[in-house]
């Protein structure tokens, strides 16, 4: 017996775990992370992921053809590029050469040029031109018979149970309640509750119990139940078993859902409501276990729920409406033996006035007959697009009425593969083709002049495409050395900042950093500490007292009455001088609590011996976290006498979505922490010695600092400069003020595609204005346009404006023979560029399904999350505001390009080594260019280690034999 | 005629920005649209000087003949007008600041400023009246356009939905209103304010309903702008549009919560020579009012998220001004109106900041976790100290305005003092001189804010009831205790919740708070048939056309 309940656990575990690929995990927003929402389908072709996606989660997975036509039109994308998407992913194979249109023969490459560019059927301009060509398309799609239409709608909607619909979803087809948003509601409504975190005065009572249980304690006493007319609700509840799979496990049973069709019922389930299945499987997954022991909870628990509430409700309609039992059989027999009626009740979900319900089966036979006639059919869009079609080619609607039906098919053919809001495939493939056309050809012609003196300093920054604008900027100014690699600089830790009760993660979420490394005060600074701690001490307190007084229940009143008014003031600042309210706080605050010299304290205490969690790191831990970053990096010798480590934050406020403007590389958190951190590693006599031993000799002349690129204002903090030696201070100087001034040339770029930002002239002004603004929604870009991401030495793309559109990551082929560097930064860095433009990708093609929507609707849900106005699923991804501007989009959706430039057997070697990489680039989630230097020629990645000519410039290559299954591959349409 | 010019222009200015702001190009629409109601903002200051100085400004607009009498409308700037015009004005200009820079790229921006405009203008209009016609008129008015804000998101269901709901209480209100207006005008013949005022005091037995119903015609009116009131101030049991009411942008609901809910709480001041005419009603007000606050606090304690959080705090000091209308405390209802009024928006606006503050909030974490409750002894003392504080206060101060119901508001000010105590206790500075420092910070305070309210109370006295009058039917001492009484058990709740005999009673207390009340399920009860009815009542029309 108790085996035989394990097993059912484990089973539906696996059900749910594999029901769950259609979510990703979503972070808390306080660390927003930028992740491929859809990364649970790596293992599927990019449009076969978003075909799935778009079945499951009802999203778009390209922009709208319009957009695209826009960007024709602006030449972002010009005929060469849709001749190459065009032969690389033929949208109707099965069409043949030359078509006939009303007697007029027309090349087919021309007729599918034409269709995307004039976007026939979708302007509607055909419409009233369309009666005429009505009789011609009804030829060539000709409708079906009632009986016919009817069967097929029955059986289309019985096989869709499972795999895209739910038994809920089916009572919204059939014009029922629409169970889904109930139960979205309830369920939104618990999570809400449940996932909070310190927000409610009152919390969820018994929230340690889990999910599960807690919900089913409090629903005996929720009385919604009943007034939505469920019969018996406390009795079913007590009925439940205790265990959420086990529970799962039953009210699968009791709908009766095949085995088989459980994975895609589920999953269906979690794409119902996926703002809290992602923050859930997060939860499950990911969460540190403090917060695992405060509010357990699982997506097995989740379901469990939503199950409950579906299949009681879906027991009263299918009773009261349907006269049936709820099982999918009864209602699969229910309907089997009426098809008619079912398609007459389908037909009345979807008309405006559909009439009475019939009470007899001739009734729906005549509704259904009544409806059916009535129904838009097929006919009408391709009569509007074929009339679209007719006018620029001068074709006469009278001449397409004579056509015979043997041309009219292809046409048909024609309308259905390619037809209106069917072409983003192609765009797609257009798009990134022109992006990467022109990028090759100028990194191709591009020379940069060897540098004539050596650098006064290097500076290394964060892949970052932000970085990008800051490196060229500073470079111009003089003899500068810049890098990029991952700004965590290789030193992943746990991190606890002076005085502070929070720790957090400074790396890539792919890496469990397990080394505490504490922020301490400086000796000698014995009296400032005292005053620190007192002052937060007392801010503490104070907070304290204004959440009691807020939430008590008597106490707000006579408080808000008495006080209130005093939050005029900064209301008042905050809206007619931002920068100077924020400049007026911050000198209060530094009055109050001077801030406290520090360093980080990174050695292992000696007491702790070998526990794995100790805090600090071993010597050998810190060699080897500077060597790997230094070598990674390419920076093995010709130290110039100044290294700056510049990792990046924003500065923003009133802004939930503040993190995700933060490094993704430190998990979400500002940079400088990291950048000190390993700068105080790398400058440690120890850890040079141990260097000098690995071949790694680092003047004792060089100095490496710690630094900070603000990204919202475009200024460079440098960290420690007290601690200089006397020796470096004139150069830290100068490299201050070119730094200030790259910043300066900086802010000005990004003004000119800021919305609402004056001429350069006032630009450093504006942006800092903009950073403190409350009422600023793009306090910047963050990283909206990325698009490549480029693996070579800086001297490839040195002084190359690239539009702060590129993560750049520092990589010298000739000091990695063997390939170990490149195979760490395939599969870490260029993984997380990959998230991060996937994540801008999707948040922009259907920012209602995968981003979260408009900030002027998002109220701050549990502290770490949004909603829409008060109540619904959770909104993850990125908002409207962050990738558009008006209704176009700011940002270019497409997917990322990466540039490495290493030898193809190197290339190979590594992507053979990793699962993930083939996914990614056979499934083409990423489009891979190899780069050999010294000839300039790219070889685009096809598949199965096959390789193309990426520019039309580019040699051919020798023929593989596995070359023409990959070109069947490329392009799912 | 400067008068004059000042009274048309605080309206004008706004709504005349309106049209305009529909036909400039992108980026001066919001930067005229703030403008203008800045401009307002100033000539609500010059009002505010002149009446202070000079008394009331008037402007006669129209006169509509009538068998009887003319139907005067006019706007009237006294005291109480010119206080609320210079919080409408100031929230709105703010507002407006604010969206010019935050609806940057909406699909609707220019219409939103339109609308933006023309509800700030309704609302001053309304502030303005000089007569219960024109009141009414602004009162429909701003209902609607506030609708039309809320269904600024329209292609979103749940905003319409918000519309829905809201336009369908709107329209209770503004019924009870319309019905008040014809009452008013049969039983006294006159719809003008301040002789409306003469009449009432002078004919206070005028029966106009039918006997049987025992109510005089002062009673009725009274009761049916309490109704409208209740409507526009989400009291229970109409409040079901609030929690909806989040469906619209930030800025709208700092300008909703801050300046459109208090009509209601506008409406009972502003009529309150009135008001104290009938005993009933204000009781009625009180009764209406505690349940509200009671509530909308209870609701707000469950809520996750900012904005809901706000929201229902909105509701519960709503009806907190409701009790200080019921025990006859105008003056104060205005001062809290003001003051809540600037707060909430302030608390809007920075909704957003929640983020920010919860990284902060555990950055500061007591190194401890959560400190341990303070035990019998301290308890005591936090709520002895602060309840002599107040009753010092009071002894020395003599009482606040709001006659025999005062007590009420005293121990609203204690609880207020013994949360603070308490917590100073909680955070373990139990020392005598922490405590008696932050009691005699206390105190200066509570001192300061009586003083401050005794002035203002002073400031409005001309245009409210005489003293007299109020005592004689404002809800007096035992209403208020047992209303005390009621809240103290929601201030112990906290302290039984999770001992063993009442843990069913907390969970099904929260389950109530956290489903609001149930009031979307009662909603689709409700408004589902009607709407079904509607719609079917509807079709035949439809049809026919």
């Amino acid at each position: 017996m108790i085996a035989a309940d394990t097993a059912i656990e484990s089973t539906v575990r696996e059900q749910v775990a594999l029901a769950s690929q259609i979510i990703a995990p979503a972070w808390p927003i306080g660390t927003f992370i930028a992740t491929n929402s859809l990364i649970g389908l790596h293992d599927q072709p990019f449009g076969s992921a978003l075909d799935r996606a778009s079945a499951l989660l009802g999203s778009r997975g390209y922009l709208p053809d319009g957009a695209f036509r826009r960007l024709y039109r602006q030449g972002r994308i010009d005929d060469a590029d849709l001749a190459h998407a065009l032969a690389a992913c033929d949208p109707c194979p099965d069409l043949p050469p030359t078509i006939t249109l009303g007697g007029r023969k027309i090349a087919r490459t021309a007729l599918l040029r034409l269709c995307l560019i004039e976007g026939p059927g979708d302007r509607g301009a055909g419409s009233d031109r369309s009666p005429a060509l009505l009789p011609a398309a009804r030829r060539a799609a000709p409708a079906p018979a009632l009986a016919e239409a009817a069967a097929a709608a029955l059986a289309g909607d019985m096989a869709s149970v499972g795999v895209t619909r739910t038994l809920g979803d089916l009572c919204a087809l059939l014009g029922a309640t629409d169970i889904v948003a109930i139960v979205n509601d309830r369920v939104s409504t618990w999570c809400a509750a449940f996932l909070d975190d310190g927000q409610a005065a009152w919390t969820m009572p018994g929230r340690e119990q889990g999910f599960y249980a807690c919900w089913h304690a409090l629903a005996l006493h929720d009385l919604s139940g009943p007034l939505l007319g469920i019969r018996d609700h406390a009795a079913r509840l007590r009925a439940l078993p205790a265990d959420p799979a086990r529970a799962l496990s039953s009210l699968l049973d009791r709908l009766a859902i095949p085995d088989e069709r459980r994975v895609g019922y589920l999953a269906r389930h979690l794409a119902q409501l996926p703002g809290w299945a992602a923050r859930i499987r997060w939860h499950e997954e990911r969460a540190d276990p403090a917060s695992r022991r405060r509010t357990p909870i699982d997506l097995a628990a989740f379901l469990a729920v939503r199950l409950f509430y579906e299949a009681t409700l879906l027991e009263r309609v299918a009773r009261d409406d349907w006269d049936a039992d709820c099982t999918f059989p009864a209602l699969r027999a229910r309907f089997g033996v009426a098809p008619i009626e079912y398609y007459a009740r389908r037909l009345r979900a979807q008309s405006p006035s559909p009439g009475a319900i019939p009470r007899s089966a001739d009734g729906w036979r005549a509704q259904a007959r009544a409806l059916h006639g009535a129904a838009p059919e097929d006919a009408r869009a391709l009569a509007c697009w074929l009339a679209d079609l007719c006018d620029p080619l001068g074709v006469p609607a009278s001449s397409v009425d004579h056509m015979p039906d043997r041309s009219l098919r292809p046409l048909a053919r024609l309308h259905a593969a390619f037809g209106p809001d069917r072409q983003g495939a192609v765009w797609l493939e257009a798009f990134e083709h022109h992006y990467r056309r022109s990028l090759l050809r100028r990194l191709a012609a591009h020379a940069a002049p060897a540098p004539t003196e050596p650098p006064r300093a290097q500076v290394v920054c964060c892949i970052d495409a932000r970085s990008e604008g800051l490196r060229r900027h500073l470079e111009g100014l003089g003899p500068y050395e810049t890098f990029g690699f991952a700004g965590f600089f290789g030193v992943p830790i746990r991190y606890r900042p002076f005085d502070s009760a929070s720790e957090s993660l400074r790396c890539p979420v792919l890496i469990a950093p397990r080394r505490l490394v504490t922020e301490t005060p400086l000796p000698g600074t014995a009296r400032a500490v005292r005053r620190s701690v007192a002052a937060r001490r007392a801010q503490r307190r104070a907070r304290d007292l204004a959440h009691g007084v807020k939430e008590g229940a008597l106490a707000p009143y006579t408080f808000v009455e008495a006080v209130g008014w005093l939050y005029a003031l900064p209301a008042i600042g905050r809206t007619l001088a931002p920068r100077a309210t924020a400049r007026a706080a911050s000198w209060l605050a530094r009055r109050i609590a001077p801030p406290v010299p520090t360093a980080p304290a990174i050695d292992a205490p000696p007491a702790h011996g070998d526990d794995p969690d100790r805090p600090g790191m071993s010597l050998l831990e810190q060699v080897a976290a500077v060597e790997g970053a230094l070598r990674g990096m390419g920076l093995t010798g010709d130290f110039a006498r100044l290294v700056l480590l510049c990792g990046h934050g924003s500065e923003t406020t009133n802004n939930p979505f503040g993190a995700a403007l933060d490094c993704g590389a430190c998990g979400g958190n500002r940079g400088g922490v990291s950048a000190r951190v390993a700068a105080a590693i790398a400058n440690r006599p120890a850890v040079r010695a141990a260097l000098r031993e690995r071949g790694l000799a680092v003047p004792s002349t060089t100095l490496f600092l710690a630094g900070e690129h603000n990204t919202t204002v475009d200024t460079v903090e440098i960290f420690d400069v007290p601690a200089v030696p006397e020796s470096h201070r004139g150069e830290v100087a100068l490299l201050a003020r070119d730094l200030a001034r790259a910043g300066a040339l900086l802010a000005a770029e990004r003004c000119r595609t800021l919305p609402d930002a004056p001429a350069s002239v006032a630009a450093t002004r504006h942006v800092r204005a903009r950073g403190a603004d409350w009422a600023q929604l793009r306090p910047e870009w963050g990283l909206a346009g990325n698009a490549a991401f480029i693996c070579a030495p800086r001297a490839r793309t040195r002084a190359l404006d690239l539009g702060c559109r590129t993560f750049l990551h520092s990589y010298d082929p000739d000091r990695d023979q063997d390939g170990a560097i490149l195979e760490g930064i395939l599969t870490a860095p260029l993984v997380v560029a990959h998230w991060i433009n996937a994540q801008y990708y999707l948040s922009t093609v259907d920012n209602a399904r995968f981003g979260s929507g408009n900030k002027l609707l998002h109220t701050v849900v549990g502290r770490s999350g949004v909603l829409d106005g008060g109540r619904g699923d959770l909104r993850i991804g990125l908002p409207w505001q962050s990738v558009m501007d008006g209704d176009a989009p700011y940002h270019e959706p497409m997917r990322l390009l990466a540039i490495v430039e290493a030898p193809l057997p190197r290339i190979d070697a590594v992507i053979a080594r990793h699962a993930l990489l083939r996914r990614l680039f056979d499934h083409r989630w990423v489009t891979l260019v190899a780069w050999d230097g010294e000839g300039a020629a790219f070889r685009r990645h096809r598949g199965a280690g096959t390789w193309l000519p990426a520019l039309s410039t580019d040699p051919p290559i020798a023929a593989h034999p596995a070359a023409d299954v990959a070109v069947a591959a490329e392009c799912h349409p | 005629m400067l008068d004059a010019l000042l009274l048309a222009g605080v309206p004008l200015l706004p709504l005349s920005a309106a049209p305009l702001v529909r036909f400039l190009p992108g980026p001066w629409r919001p930067a005229l649209a703030a403008r203008a109601v800045s401009l307002s903002f100033l000539l609500a200051i010059l009002i505010w000087l002149r009446v202070l100085t000079g008394g009331p400004l008037h402007l006669a607009l129209v006169s509509i003949p009538t068998a009887s009498r003319p139907i005067t409308l006019g706007l009237q700037a006294d005291r109480l007008g010119a206080a609320m015009l210079l919080l409408v004005t100031g929230v709105s200009s703010l507002v407006h600041l604010f969206s010019a820079r935050a609806m940057r790229g909406d699909r609707h921006e220019r219409r939103f400023f339109v609308q933006l405009g023309a509800v700030t203008a309704a609302v001053l209009l309304l502030l303005l009246s000089d007569s219960l016609l024109l009141l009414f008129l602004c009162w429909g008015l701003k209902g609607l356009l506030l609708a039309a804000l809320l269904g600024h998101y329209g292609d979103r269901p749940a905003a319409r939905r918000a519309v829905a709901r809201k336009v369908a209480i709107d329209l209770i209100g503004i019924a009870a209103f319309a019905l008040a207006v014809v009452a008013t005008w049969h039983a006294f013949g006159t719809l003008d304010l301040d002789s409306l005022f003469a009449q009432a005091r002078a004919h206070p037995d005028v029966r106009w309903v039918p006997p049987w119903l025992h109510l005089g015609a002062v009673d009725l009116i009274a009761l049916l702008l309490l109704v409208a009131a209740m409507a526009k101030s989400a009291q229970v049991p109409l409040h079901a549009w609030l929690p909806d009411s989040l469906e619209t942008p930030t800025p709208v609901s700092a300008l909703m919560h801050a300046g459109l809910v208090n009509a209601g709480g506008f409406l009972l001041v502003r009529l309150s020579p009135l008001f104290v005419l009938s005993p009933f009603a204000l009781h009625l007000a009180f009764a209406v009012g505690t349940l509200t606050a009671l509530h909308g606090s209870l609701v707000m304690s469950t809520r996750s998220d900012v904005k809901g959080m706000l929201a229902w705090s909105t509701m519960s000091q709503m009806g907190f001004m409701f009790m200080e209308c019921g025990i006859g405390a105008f003056a104060l209802a205005i001062v809290h109106l003001i003051s809540h009024g600037i707060y909430k928006a302030a608390h809007f606006l920075n909704a957003g900041s929640a983020v920010a503050d919860a990284g902060v909030d555990r950055a500061l974490a007591a190194p401890g976790g959560a400190p341990s409750p303070p035990g019998v002894a301290a308890r005591l003392v936090a709520l002895v100290v602060p309840l002599v504080a107040v009753l010092l206060v009071h002894a020395h101060l003599g009482t606040m305005p709001g006659g025999a119901g005062a007590p009420l508001l005293l121990l609203f000010a204690w609880a207020t003092g013994a949360r603070v105590v308490l917590r100073v206790v909680r955070a373990g500075l139990a020392r005598p001189a922490v405590l008696g420092a932050s009691v005699a910070a206390l105190t200066a305070l509570y001192a300061a804010y009586l003083v401050a309210a005794g002035r203002f109370a002073a400031y409005l006295a001309p245009v409210l009831p005489a003293p007299r009058l109020v005592a004689a039917s404002a809800v007096g001492t035992v209403p208020a205790l047992v209303a005390a009484t009621l809240a103290l058990a929601a201030f112990a709740a906290p302290w039984l919740a999770g001992r063993p005999p009442f843990r069913a009673l907390e969970r099904r207390l929260y389950v109530f708070a956290l489903h609001r009340g149930y009031v979307d399920e009662i909603g689709l009860l409700v408004l589902d048939p009607v709407a079904r009815l509607a719609r079917r009542l509807l079709r035949p029309v439809g049809g026919a056309a």
